[in-house]
């Protein structure tokens, strides 16, 4: 493979990270909208506008993947970025599942600092895979997530109609600061 | 012929066509430059998204306007400007008229046609998603997947344009939208399915989740058949009672460990999982009064 056509390759999973980064902000920007519930075909245009764009980069990604030639490794880090954007999926379904926006509110600086913490981990793997720079665990991501679990476990459990649905997201979180690991791990 | 003007992209070029060739005759009898300013502006006001020719032609015509008139006060003398914009409103006029009488856009065909082949996309996606559940297949899920993101692109988007039918837009709007939410759900089902899970857990559910995936198969194939306007054969079966046959089953033998502080994570998993096809069934149901 020759080294302008690995630069291509990084350019395009970059962009699909870029691409998901914008769309999980997207979705973490609805729940401190308080008249999401009464405007929703209206928001869901603007996700669905950034979903198309991300399902663009992916399809761009996966079409130069299909060369045979291609070393594993990027077929491997396709994989865990396209597992990752399943694991927003299932994260973001809490803004189908909860409709009453007083719960969003009681945890929404709980909840700006997981989306900052997903949006910096994000822009930091694409640091490493376009300029090679030197990464760290993200730390942050995973301290804003036991930040939530730990206001979940205080209030939303109380207040919630539906705790369970918490539970759901609190095991997303995890599973998105596992995914995201496991992209650094194959970038480093 | 008549088939080929069944389809709506057709239709546009057509009326294009149709248009750019009266606004040449117009241009060579009536214009009073010579500067194709009037066959520019009877292309550029047709140049609109499905369903809102009206809105976004007079749209079209008020930005090209606006470029004619700061164009024309800086570098050319007043009396110009006159000219260009008679020509202008002649060639938009022709312009709009043309995409809202001749063979207007069949706003109601083209969206019914545009979510079949999602639809069925759905339908092959979720039984790959039980298969990789339950056998651990990941190949078809995977396959599957591609084709959902392929269709996905494909949506009909032109609903939201400003200018959309009034009278279609909310219950449209509302249509795509649950439409989209199915594909999220789905794409969510695909990361639960990922996870490797104790067998006496999915023997429990393992009966009743194969029936869901002939329910779904019915119950999507019964929103095609309305949305192509065919008579429904048979009635739409519900698989509300598979899925109380699963939550009982489930529950049977979580309900002690859901309980505790920190569930395990397959527990956790599963659970979310079969709260997902609970919300795959509120979506279709959805569908189906969105079509009544």
């Amino acid at each position: 493979m020759s080294h302008i056509g690995e630069l291509f390759i990084k350019i395009r999973l970059a962009n699909c990270l870029s691409a998901l980064a914008e769309l999980q902000h997207a979705y973490f920007t609805c729940y401190s909208y308080r008249d999401y519930f009464s405007k929703q075909p209206h928001y869901e245009n603007v996700l669905y506008k950034k979903r198309s764009k991300w399902l663009n980069k992916q399809n761009a990604a996966r079409q130069l993947l299909k060369n045979k030639k291609i070393s594993e490794k990027w077929h491997s880090l396709f994989s865990s970025i396209d597992h990752l954007s399943e694991i927003i999926f299932a994260l973001h379904q809490l803004r189908f599942r909860e409709r009453e926006y007083a719960i969003f509110e009681i945890c929404s600086l709980e909840m700006q600092s997981v989306d900052k913490a997903i949006s910096i981990a994000m822009k930091d793997a694409i640091k490493k895979l376009v300029w090679g720079k030197k990464l760290n665990q993200p730390l942050e991501l995973l301290d804003s997530v036991i930040a939530f679990e730990a206001i979940s476990h205080r209030v939303l459990k109380v207040t919630s109609s539906e705790p369970i649905i918490f539970l759901f997201f609190i095991q997303n979180l995890y599973a998105i600061n596992e995914e995201i690991n496991k992209v650094y791990e194959k970038l480093s | 012929m008549k088939n080929y003007l069944k389809i709506n992209s057709i239709r546009h070029t057509v009326r294009i066509f149709c248009a750019l060739v009266a606004s040449l005759v117009v241009n060579y009898y009536l214009a009073s430059t010579k500067e194709a300013w009037l066959p520019l502006a009877t292309l550029i006001v047709m140049l609109t998204p499905t369903g809102s020719a009206l809105y976004q032609g007079l749209w079209r015509f008020f930005l090209l306007s606006s470029a004619v008139i700061i164009v024309s006060l800086i570098f050319s003398p007043i009396r110009s400007l006159y000219m260009r914009m008679y020509d202008v409103v002649l060639g938009a006029v022709i312009g709009i008229a043309f995409n809202v009488i001749l063979f207007p856009d069949k706003v109601d065909i083209e969206f019914r046609n545009a979510f079949v082949p999602i639809l069925r996309s759905y339908s092959l996606y979720f039984s790959s998603l039980v298969s990789l559940l339950l056998d651990k297949n990941s190949i078809d899920a995977e396959k599957e997947k591609v084709n959902v993101e392929e269709k996905l692109m494909k949506l009909p988007a032109w609903v939201y344009e400003a200018g959309f039918d009034l009278t279609l837009q909310k219950g449209y709007r509302y249509f795509f939208m649950k439409v989209g939410q199915i594909g999220e759900i789905l794409f969510a089902m695909h990361h639960l399915a990922r996870f490797t899970y104790p067998d006496n857990l999915l023997n429990t559910i393992r009966e009743p989740l194969l029936q869901c995936i002939v329910r779904v198969e019915q119950f999507i194939a019964a929103i095609i058949t309305v949305l192509e306007l065919k008579k429904l054969s048979v009635k739409i079966i519900d698989f509300d009672l598979e899925l109380a046959e699963i939550e009982s089953q489930f529950k049977e033998i979580v309900s002690s460990a859901m309980d505790s502080v920190s569930p395990s994570t397959d527990l956790l998993y599963l659970t979310e999982f079969i709260y997902n096809l609970q919300e795959l069934r509120n979506a279709l149901l959805r569908l189906t009064q969105t079509l009544r």
